[in-house]
């Protein structure tokens, strides 16, 4: 059988732009060659896309000669054919397109509106519930709402802060007290996580924060904390849950080096292995069994609440001291797409099944999609 | 030269292919060293003849294959291959030196015009010389010519040039028409690029949408390009830095970016040599502030004699001074604490005093923090809201940036050539903690008169709180060559003093790395 060509998109605007390139080349260097014809689709940060067997190269991104690629796109229309090459004007058909996205315009919904938009099958999360777990507010309001453990916040707009820091900074502290966390609403590998213990921290982080998203979310900090994730895949009609991992942390909070430019203890480094690389304990076989059950129990009714699909991972924290568990957020598209944890779960799935069960399940979701009925009443017209 | 035979046309054809690409190759670095003098072909004549930047290898290898060619007539082929190795040695510009060749339209422009008067000249020689030995004489004439053909492309595309200008500037005057930001100009002597950046950050991030570059865009074309290919649809603010290069270059850029606030930061003796006295340069300064909307804002430095005199000469409806020392100040910062990670500061304004930090480093940067401050706060922004970004603002990159490696800081001064910024830099390096103090520097340029004078000031203040002081290059070699010092240590080039600096540096150190001259001011590489 023919390999079905599908396109794996990485990059994006945004600030997991390096992130993202890494964990499409790792899906990429994982994915059947026999079953799947793999074309690298590389969106820069000015948001073109390009295509070439250079993207495959890690070099190449030291240097990202753009100009020895092709620049191709997708047109918002059904029935496009796949990826639409600007300087020769031919299509590369495409069967399915991979998302290897992390942040804003790939992992929020935006990207997922185009694709709807084409009507070609992609995988991962729609448009809703993109949208609303890559916002860790909305994600938070909808579990809380249904009674999921999740910790007290407060969301800063920016707009509002510009105009009154000093009050929005009072009127926070009256709710929550040092120290704090405050991050973005929107991103997500940690990126702009700050820990603050004082007002003047608070302020700068907040404004800080405001650099990358509208808004900022601010949370109270558990100290001592003990972080576990549990990744969750759509298999045989329901949410299935991995086991556990338990990531460290260098700081008291898991940072963006934590998760990517450690190379998981290894003594010799080859480059980043992306989010895989973190240091952690897969499984760990002391965390208390009814913790564990919690965190997969909790983990799947917020995966099926917020109506996502294909693998997602589901952070929480856990208060040591009081023996509390809280979800934290959920990442519809997880850095290396959680493989690794995937490897020791029921279903055992490696690298290359895991892709395999992704791109069958967005072939199959867009079959049932495209068998909706789109067929307009008729007769407005005549009457025209 | 008319081919008759067969050995004649080999001749005539190999030498135009070597001739036609050793010319490609060396006019692309001339072009680079014209693109840095801003297209000035007197100023780029000036260069070629003070840094003797005449050809050596072209004419050596025309010259030898003259002399063989006159007795031997297949010389002539052998001396087309040495040429076009001379031409394959020859370095890249748009990939090698500290500032690269930008191969823009103009440039491009430029540099195909250079290549065809090159070309027409070779054929007309041609033509009248018959003999394979002359036509390598000419050769030999032809490789000292490289620069001459490029450096007077400009006077023979001047008019086209101009055309071109005045239909960007139209189209730039268009979209401003269209888009009405609120502009904001700012100029000094020096600060100015830092001082932009603070006012982008904070108008930007407690205002709104704005135009602003974090690089140095300060000339009329610079600035027309930014705004035809930049300025969108709801971008509320503008920020344009306002370079002077003679008088009337600031009332220029006036004219297309009227500006409701101006900032001048100082009025120093940076480009003494290009105005010829201090007063002068205050004249072309003092442009913006003309060119400020009367009922607008003026915001200038107070500590700077020039700049205070300006805002007193030409009163706008809120003129508001700031600095650190000055009786009179609207806005007043003062450091509290300096460390490798930044300052400690209050600021005064309007009654109140903030304390914050901030990893800015340096009295001058404090003060551009300030100018920007009151000119943010002044158009609207929330003050608590600015002094939180400031603890956020990381100095722009070569701008006395403090940078720990290895236990080792380096405070990377790369862009400043004025006194004030060498002093603010060697003041923080004698304040931060280190075990020892290093400045790696090739002194300041473009000083005029006082050059000598201030680099030995500078140089006596270095000897006072450096444990070694290494020094680039041949430019101001004079001026630091203080009697009895065994703390400099000359090199070359930045190569070599970059080797020397690591031989030296171990943890605990600082280094500060003050000035780094363009290619125009480093030894021109074999030609």
């Amino acid at each position: 059988m023919k390999p079905i060509p599908v396109a794996v998109l990485f990059g994006g605007r945004s600030v997991e732009h390096e992130v993202s390139v890494l964990t499409g080349l790792e899906a990429i260097d994982a994915m059947d060659r026999h079953q799947y014809q793999p074309i690298p689709v590389y969106i820069a940060q000015d948001g073109r896309w390009y295509t070439g067997p250079q993207l495959l190269q890690r070099s190449f991104y030291r240097t990202l000669q753009l100009a020895t690629l092709d620049q191709v796109t997708l047109l918002p229309h059904p029935g496009s054919g796949g990826l639409y090459h600007l300087k020769s004007g031919r299509t590369t058909p495409i069967s399915c397109f991979f998302l290897a996205m992390h942040g804003s315009n790939g992992e929020d919904g935006t990207l997922q509106g185009l694709l709807e938009l084409a009507q070609v099958p992609y995988t991962g999360c729609d448009v809703a519930a993109s949208a609303v777990t890559m916002d860790k507010w909305l994600t938070k309001s909808v579990l809380r709402a249904h009674n999921l453990p999740v910790l007290p916040d407060q969301r800063v707009d920016r707009e509002e802060a510009r105009t009154q820091l000093t009050a929005l900074v009072d009127q926070l502290l009256t709710r929550l007290q040092f120290p704090l966390i405050v991050k973005p609403s929107r991103l997500g590998s940690s990126v702009g996580v700050h820990r603050v213990e004082t007002r003047e921290k608070l302020a700068a982080a907040l404004v800080s924060t405001f650099n990358i998203d509208r808004h900022a979310l601010v949370e109270p900090c558990i100290d001592p904390l003990l972080e576990i994730n549990v990744s969750i895949l759509h298999h045989q009609g329901a949410a299935t849950p991995s086991v556990v991992e338990i990531p460290f942390a260098t700081q008291q909070t898991l940072t963006y080096e934590d998760k990517y430019l450690r190379d998981g203890g290894a003594k010799v480094s080859h480059g980043s292995l992306g989010m895989a690389g973190a240091s952690r304990i897969i499984d760990p076989s002391d965390l208390d069994p009814a913790v564990e059950a919690s965190v997969q129990s909790i983990a799947c009714q917020a995966y099926t609440l917020l109506g996502c699909r294909g693998v997602a991972r589901c952070d929480f924290i856990y208060d040591t001291a009081q023996s509390q568990l809280y979800f934290n957020e959920l990442n519809p598209i997880p850095g290396s797409l959680s493989y690794y944890l995937w490897s020791r779960s029921n279903p055992r799935l490696l690298y290359p099944s895991l892709i395999d069960h992704l791109i069958q399940e967005a072939i199959s979701r867009h079959a049932e999609a495209a068998a909706l009925s789109r067929k307009t009443p008729s007769g407005l017209f005549s009457k025209m | 030269m008319v081919a008759t035979t067969m050995s004649d046309l080999m001749v005539l054809l190999s030498m135009t292919v070597a001739h036609g690409l050793f010319f490609w190759r060396r006019s692309l670095r001339f072009l680079r060293y014209l693109q840095q003098e801003d297209y000035d072909s007197a100023r780029f004549g000036r260069f070629v003849l003070e840094r003797r930047a005449f050809d050596r290898r072209g004419t050596a290898v025309s010259l030898c294959a003259a002399l063989l060619s006159f007795w031997w007539w297949p010389a002539a082929l052998l001396g087309a291959g040495a040429l076009v190795g001379v031409a394959l040695l020859e370095e890249n510009p748009r990939r090698q030196g500290k500032i690269r060749l930008q191969m823009t339209q103009r440039a491009r422009r430029l540099w195909i015009v250079a290549w065809s008067v090159d070309l027409l000249c070779w054929g007309l020689i041609v033509l009248l010389v018959s003999q394979p030995g002359w036509l390598w004489v000419m050769q030999a004439l032809f490789s000292q010519l490289v620069a001459l053909f490029v450096g007077v492309t400009p006077l023979l595309m001047h008019l086209d040039e101009r055309r071109r200008q005045v239909q960007l500037v139209a189209q730039a005057r268009e979209r401003l028409e269209e888009v009405k930001p609120l502009i904001i100009g700012i100029t000094g002597s020096y600060g100015k690029t830092s001082t932009k950046s603070l006012i982008g950050a904070m108008v930007e991030r407690a205002l709104g949408a704005t135009l602003w570059t974090e690089k140095g865009v300060n000339t009329l074309m610079g600035l027309t390009r930014e705004v035809r290919e930049r300025l969108l649809p709801g971008h509320r603010y503008l920020i344009a830095e306002m370079a002077a290069y003679q008088r009337g270059s600031i009332a220029r850029l006036c004219q297309l970016l009227p500006p409701y606030a101006g900032c001048i930061t100082t009025i120093g003796s940076m480009h003494l040599n290009r105005f010829g006295s201090h007063e002068t340069i205050k004249r072309a300064k003092s442009e913006l502030a003309q060119g400020v909307d009367p009922e607008g804002l003026l915001v200038c430095n107070g500590d700077d004699v020039g700049a205070r005199e300006i805002a007193k000469e030409h009163p706008k409806r809120r003129t508001l001074l700031y600095g650190t020392d000055h009786e009179q100040l609207d806005c007043r910062i003062r450091c509290t604490g300096l460390s490798a990670q930044g300052s400690q500061f209050e600021l005064s304004w309007q009654g109140r005093t903030y304390r914050g930090s901030t990893p800015l480093v340096g009295d001058l940067a404090l003060r551009n923090a300030a100018g920007a401050f009151c000119l943010a706060a002044e158009l609207g922004a929330d003050p608590d809201y600015l002094i939180a970004l400031l603890a956020t603002q990381q100095p722009v990159d070569q701008r006395l940036r403090p940078v720990v490696r290895g236990g080792i800081t380096y405070l990377m001064d790369g862009y400043n050539s004025n006194p004030s910024g060498f002093g603010a830099g060697l003041d923080v390096l004698a304040k931060i903690t280190a075990n020892k103090r290093y400045l790696m520097t090739p002194g300041m340029i473009e000083l005029g008169t006082i050059q000598e004078q201030e680099n030995r000031r500078l140089a006596e203040k270095a000897a006072g709180c450096c444990d070694g002081i290494i020094f680039v290059g041949e430019t101001n070699r004079a001026a630091w060559s203080l009697p009895g010092s065994d703390k400099l240590i000359f090199c070359t080039d930045r190569e070599a003093a970059f080797k020397t600096l690591e031989e030296r540096l171990k943890p605990g150190d600082a280094v500060l790395i003050e000035n780094d001259l363009p290619d125009l001011y480093e030894p021109v590489r074999a030609l």
